[in-house]
């Protein structure tokens, strides 16, 4: 077997010398549209906003 | 270049424990998965459902889970600060009192002491004690941080840092509770609040020790059993960032459609879903770092567990926050759903990282080989198998219930009731018990495999030393 | 890697702090905040604090670990109404430490539980539930029986909780099992909220006589159905328990539609909600076959 040699871990090892890799444009197209579509949500379900609320929902859906 | 001798008794003491509670927390889990289909294996008092359940969550949230999170950490910390602990001894104190720890909470939620705070279910003594343990560890890895050898943070030690403090801050402000006999305690804050302040805890508890510590693990072992540099950078930073950020919004998806004010699930909901983007930052840098030389998926079997893991984390975000949405979560939450979609969680993800990270210790340690890779194959296999066994089943079964509670007749009335909506899950819960069964063999094949190349590596050390005394 | 030396992440402490405000943020926003508002701790005006006999009794139900799986809130869905009754009103819950709404539906949803089957049913159905529901999965209480209840624990309870009561309420704690005191629990569960049938059949719109009368599979089904449902509290075999026997019944058919449809406020509730008409008459056409010629 041979001689196993414990060495310090080297960190230019882990990730590249220089960060040339830009996010990538999928990812990015994803995390700006996630933001988007929250503002959105939170528009859309706030009573003052939209009119929407939790008791009024229940009761249109009792009717059918 | 070896400037002082790593010292790794601790981390051996975590992972042998961690693991000695993981099948003690396994084999509970098989006996409330039968429980659920035949009651005749519920046993008296002690042996019920209603205290096996939490006494299985928390043996191997804590047990497994925090046992290894811990034994694993103290090997990061001191590779990636370059210097030996700050506090060797403490750290065997810290061994010491989480054995006992695990063992006494384990015992009292066998009496059934228990704050009925789902994964915060320990009384008050306990929690002193789970705070004393936390103060320990943080005391001993941010000091070893904090005197580190090395300038630079790696991402592993940022995932670190975010859970030590944020652990400490949920535990503390959930587990507020007036004492009111040695193990009965009652909760500081009553109701709504008590419920918001419990899913506040109760999911981000998920993000801080089932996600951040086991990101910290896949971003420092991926490199090491590959051989290949982190993709991108930026996208880690982004990720980290934004997700220690948003999952502090998102315990209201827990509690869609209850009495809380409606605006603080709203924007749960919304946090909860723009989650899905830091989550899959991780996933992308994974991915992407492997794609410089996919031959490492063949020629190092410890890809494949990094790459699982990290394929089933991206399954989890995508279906967690889903989840959260008011259509969604109307039909599936209080189903089986939930259940299968956290043990994708928990064994996909938090098991496949875990077991691969001690793969990857436990030779190093003892300065050996693995005992066999072909054992490691195996075992990769059976789990998956029986990981994909277990969701598939509770999400086929979470939506028949949900549809089965909601379907109604032409003139308006329930077309099932509830005695029915149960026992046409019993073919699936028996389904998931087989799956359990085939998970945990597969753990087995795992626990030999380290046990084995434990006894191998002691052999070898003993040769050696034979070698020179000759 | 970052080549500059200020960077953030070579400053462990100042990244710890950034780190630690950045969760604080969310934390804030979501959960301090909102509990310095008042719609966080309302207080419906029906709503009583426990007895000491209830609040052992939630003692017991914390302890058995109930809320693994049974929920305490009823969701303004439309399902869960019909099924539950009125959805959970944040004023419900004033008394509630911790709040125990659960989060998985093992078995059904316990937030209107109160009142809806007399104790007897509750007693009987804590001790064997599958005497009730044949395959039912929930396991046995009958030890609740054999256990006296910890006075002590709930004096020390209420005294946290602030509740007052008399000499004698405790005084009574004395002759009660732990059995006594979680069916004294579930008894109040969601009564602070008056009872709201959704459904209920006008009895102006049934028939006098069953329209299902001498249809041959009208009573196979109707035995399903009791088979199901009603095995508990009439009997296996119709013989009766906590409800009567139907051998010598004296009610008209179109009596004992409505009452499987409407039920009987405290000692049985009503169908309407799950079983159609149809159903409902078999029922009838069963309870008929029964009745002594």
């Amino acid at each position: 077997m041979a001689e196993y040699k414990e060495e310090l871990d080297d960190l230019s090892k882990f990730e590249r010398e220089d960060t040339k890799h830009n996010l990538p444009a999928g990812w990015l197209i994803l995390f700006i549209s996630l933001i988007v579509f929250g503002i959105y949500y939170v528009y859309s379900f706030t009573p003052s906003f939209t009119g929407w609320s939790q008791e009024k929902a229940l009761q249109e859906s009792m009717k059918k | 270049m070896n400037e002082y001798q790593y010292d790794y008794q601790t981390v051996k003491g975590f992972i042998v424990s961690c693991l000695f509670w993981g099948v003690i927390g396994l084999v509970i889990g098989l006996l409330i998965s039968a429980q659920m289909w035949n009651p005749n294996f519920n046993f008296g008092e002690y042996f019920s459902f209603g205290r096996l359940r939490t006494v299985h969550t928390n043996v191997l949230a804590y047990g497994l889970g925090i046992g290894a999170e811990f034994g694993i950490f103290y090997y990061l910390v001191i590779r990636l600060t370059k210097r030996p602990l700050l506090f060797p001894k403490l750290a065997r104190f810290h061994l010491w009192l989480f054995n006992v720890g695990i063992a006494l909470a384990a015992w009292t939620l066998f009496m059934g002491y228990s704050q009925n705070l789902e994964y915060a279910e320990f009384e008050w003594p306990i929690d002193i004690a789970v705070v004393i343990l936390w103060v320990i560890f943080a005391i001993n890895v941010m000091g070893t941080i904090f005197k580190r050898k090395e300038e630079e943070l790696y991402i592993s030690l940022w995932y670190i840092i975010a859970t030590i403090v944020t652990v400490a801050i949920l535990y503390i402000v959930n587990n507020l509770s007036v004492p009111a006999t040695l193990f009965k305690s009652y909760h500081l804050f009553a109701g709504v609040n008590s419920a918001n302040v419990e899913w506040w805890y109760g999911h981000n508890a998920v993000g801080f020790l089932f996600t951040t510590p086991i990101l910290a693990m896949f971003y420092y072992f991926l490199p090491k059993s590959t051989g290949l540099p982190i993709y991108s950078h930026r996208l880690s930073i982004i990720s980290f960032w934004s997700l220690i950020f948003a999952y502090l919004w998102t315990g209201a998806h827990h509690l869609v459609y209850t009495p809380l004010p409606d605006w603080i699930q709203t924007l749960g909901i919304a946090f909860t879903l723009f989650l899905i983007a830091p989550s899959w930052g991780s996933v992308v840098n994974g991915y992407f770092t492997v794609e410089s030389d996919w031959s490492v998926m063949k020629n190092k079997y410890l890809t494949k567990f990094f790459i699982a893991g990290i394929t089933f984390y991206g399954l989890q975000t995508i279906q967690g926050p889903s989840q959260g949405i008011r259509v969604i979560s109307s039909l599936i939450h209080y189903t089986d759903w939930v259940p299968g979609h956290v043990h994708m969680g928990t064994m996909g993800w938090v098991t496949m990282v875990i077991c691969a990270s001690i793969y990857y210790i436990i030779p190093h340690i003892y300065k050996t080989e693995i005992y066999s890779v072909k054992l490691a194959n195996i075992h990769f296999w059976i789990v998956l198998i029986g990981q994909l066994m277990f969701s598939i089943t509770m999400w086929i079964t979470g939506i028949q219930q949900g549809a089965m509670w909601k379907m109604t007749n032409p003139d308006g009335s329930l077309k099932y009731t509830f005695i029915e909506t149960v026992t046409a899950n019993y073919p699936y819960w028996q389904m998931r018990t087989i799956a359990g069964i085939i998970f945990v063999i597969g753990m087995l094949f795992f626990l030999y495999n380290v046990f084995m190349t434990i006894q191998k590596g002691k052999k070898e050390l003993a040769a050696k030393l034979a070698a020179v005394n000759a | 890697m970052s080549e500059n030396k200020n960077s953030l992440y070579r400053k462990a402490l100042l990244f710890t702090i950034v780190a630690a405000i950045t969760v604080l943020i969310g934390t804030f926003v979501t959960m301090f905040y909102p509990m310095m508002r008042p719609e966080m701790h309302p207080k419906l005006e029906n709503l009583k604090p426990f007895t000491p006999l209830q609040l052992a009794g939630r003692d017991i139900y914390m302890r058995e670990g109930c809320m693994n799986c049974h929920t305490q809130t009823v969701r303004p869905l439309k399902a869960d109404v019909l099924r539950y009754g009125d959805y959970s009103k944040a004023g419900e819950f004033f008394y509630d430490r911790p709040h125990l709404w659960g989060s998985k539906r093992t078995g059904p949803d316990l937030a209107r539980i109160g009142g809806k089957y007399p104790d007897d049913w509750h007693y009987q159905h804590m001790a064997n539930p599958q005497a009730f529901y044949e395959k039912s999965n929930m396991p046995k209480y009958n030890f609740l029986t054999n256990k006296k209840i910890d006075i002590d624990k709930t004096v020390a309870g209420l005294k946290v909780l602030g509740i007052s009561y008399k000499p004698e309420e405790i005084e009574e704690l004395k002759s009660k099992n732990e059995m006594d005191a979680i069916v004294a629990y579930l008894q109040q569960l969601g009564t602070s909220v008056s009872r709201k049938t959704v459904i209920s059949v006008d009895e102006n719109t049934v028939e006098e006589k069953s329209p299902l009368s001498g249809k041959s599979d009208a009573v196979a089904e109707g035995q399903r159905l009791y088979k199901i449902e009603c095995v508990g509290c009439h009997g296996k075999n119709a013989e009766g328990n906590i409800g009567p026997a139907f051998a010598d019944t004296q009610r008209t058919e179109k009596e004992l539609f409505l009452l499987i449809a409407n039920g009987s406020e405290g000692a049985m509730p009503g169908y309407a909600n799950q079983f159609t008409r149809e159903k409902i008459w078999a029922l009838v056409e069963y309870v008929k076959s029964l009745k002594k010629q």
